[in-house]
């Protein structure tokens, strides 16, 4: 159901610049409140809180491309100068702000908001952008404690407003023909998934040699009073995909940790694994280094008849039909075996096992995105129509909150299962 | 170190043969697709191969001639008779 939404909506949002006002919402719009329903014609005005890397490369694509989807970047605003000039320079015509509350007073002048701070800075403003009455656009994974992520959950649902999470996956094509494959069986049973994300770098951003108070403060990734490391900002994607592909949540998660390599001062984890399991028996397997990037990241989902290995865009089955020789090879093969006969050699008790040679077939035929703009048409349906899509902020949702338990599964070193009252099925009655 | 000279003739009936032999590989890959059933495309996308059959066919025919020199040599044969002749 939820995939039908999504393709439903991907295929309308390409019809967003002919939408139709309904009577409802021309009603709402007539009121004149917040939570207007735009016209398709309307500029989309959003904000951008956090301008560092993420957020400038966001504001980027929306200056680029936003005339597609009538958005454009009105405000901005972060607390640290020198990315606001960085991204005002190439915005000029934005507003900036150094604190958000100043900025949601100006909301009257914003439909949206998309958040791009530091993870442990998500909560603040997502929740008073969703009170003032916007949509919001959070990158993921959505907070640094279970406590926020619940209250950020509990802000959407109480103010109605749109909240996606910023897990771009959801948007991919090449990820969601996958789960069409999955769904429609032509993976057999699913029973393992199995994802990874590796490199090579200290994964450090660099400090001004004259500031080094500020270490804490640019590389909040590697603390965690700020962040889970690995699991918050690489893993929650692959979580949330695990979840996706098995229409559920996990029932527990276990998992091991270390610092076996940048022993640099950090306090996050440069080499994690996780085992999650769910109620029909399916195992996650996740892990994630920064001292080797020959695998890259990769998520592979195995059924009983086949295999999706989605970040690369590939679908293999279990028993691909057989390659036919060329013509002439089989004449050859043929004369060989008229003029030679066929010699008897025993065959060995046993084979090695290795990987099947077999090159698979791609999911999708043109690999030419990652849903990271696609998200953005998804955001901009939201806001004109003044609701959120069904179904995509709960797939965020359970992707932070089981990161959060991926993490609190390595420091205690147990097996952790969710607290009861974090489930939102409660909202959704 | 005497300098070897092809006569033009030589060369032409060599080519010939050359000829002979990439016409019977294509000929053979045309039989071998209808024969297995194969995609026609193969007439291109198999052509270095053929080139390759081709020439061993040419190997064959260098083999035979001078079998058949040998022979008429041996048995006293008109004696002009040389190999590849």
């Amino acid at each position: 159901m939820l995939e039908q939404n999504r393709r439903a909506f991907l295929r309308n949002s390409l019809l967003a610049g002919t939408a139709v006002l309904t009577p409802f919402s021309l009603m709402k719009l007539l009121a004149g409140e917040k939570g207007k329903i735009i016209s398709p014609n309307d500029k989309i005005h959003v904000g951008i809180i956090g301008t560092g890397s993420r957020g400038h490369h966001l504001a980027y694509l929306i200056k680029e491309y936003g005339h597609e989807i009538g958005m454009e970047v009105t405000a901005l605003c972060d607390v640290y100068q020198p990315h606001l000039d960085h991204t005002h320079a190439m915005i000029p015509e934005a507003k900036t702000y150094k604190d958000h509350r100043k900025m949601l007073e100006d909301a009257r002048e914003l439909d949206g908001v998309i958040i791009c701070t530091p993870l442990f800075v998500h909560a603040e403003p997502t929740i008073d952008a969703l009170e003032t009455g916007l949509h919001v656009l959070c990158e993921k994974a959505m907070e640094r404690t279970l406590e926020a992520t619940y209250a950020m959950a509990e802000a959407h649902y109480r103010t109605g407003k749109a909240l996606h999470i910023g897990h771009q996956r959801l948007f991919d094509p090449k990820f969601l023909r996958g789960m069409n494959k999955v769904y429609e069986g032509d993976l057999g049973k699913v029973t393992q998934i199995r994802a990874f994300w590796h490199r090579n770098n200290d994964w450090r951003r660099p400090v001004p040699e004259d500031q080094p108070e500020l270490e804490r403060f640019i590389n909040w990734r590697l603390y965690r009073d700020y962040s889970c490391g690995l699991l918050t900002e690489l893993a929650s994607h692959h979580i949330q995909v695990a979840n996706w592909v098995k229409k559920d949540i996990p029932v527990d998660v276990r998992g091991t940790g270390s610092i076996s390599f940048w022993k640099d001062g950090r306090e996050v984890e440069d080499n994690v694994a996780l085992i999650f399991t769910y109620k029909d028996g399916t195992q996650f397997i996740y892990d994630s280094m920064i001292q080797n990037r020959r695998h890259g990241l990769e998520v592979q989902v195995l059924g009983h008849k086949g295999t999706l290995e989605l970040e690369t865009n590939n679908f293999f089955l279990e028993d691909p039909p057989p390659q036919k020789p060329a013509g002439i090879i089989q004449l050859l093969h043929d004369l060989e075996e008229n003029v030679l006969g066929k010699v008897p050699i025993g065959s060995s008790s046993w084979d090695p096992e290795v990987a099947m040679t077999y090159k698979g077939e791609p999911i999708v035929p043109e690999n030419l995105t990652d849903g990271t703009w696609e998200q953005f048409t998804g955001f901009a349906k939201a806001i004109r129509e003044d609701k959120p899509i069904p179904g995509l902020f709960e797939e965020g949702y359970y992707g932070s909150i089981w990161t959060l338990l991926g993490q609190q599964a390595i420091d205690s070193g147990k097996v952790i299962q969710i607290p009861k009252k974090y489930n939102i099925s409660k909202f959704l009655m | 170190m005497r300098d070897l000279i092809i006569p033009g003739n030589r060369i032409k009936t060599e080519l010939k043969f050359l000829l002979y032999c990439y016409i019977a590989a294509n000929i053979a890959n045309i039989y071998a697709i209808i024969r297995y059933n194969t995609e026609w495309i193969e007439l291109i996308t198999w052509q270095r191969f053929v080139i390759f059959i081709a020439f061993i066919f040419y190997a064959i025919t260098i083999v035979l001639r001078i079998l058949i020199w040998s022979i008429k040599k041996l048995t006293g044969a008109s004696g002009k008779a040389q190999p590849g002749n």
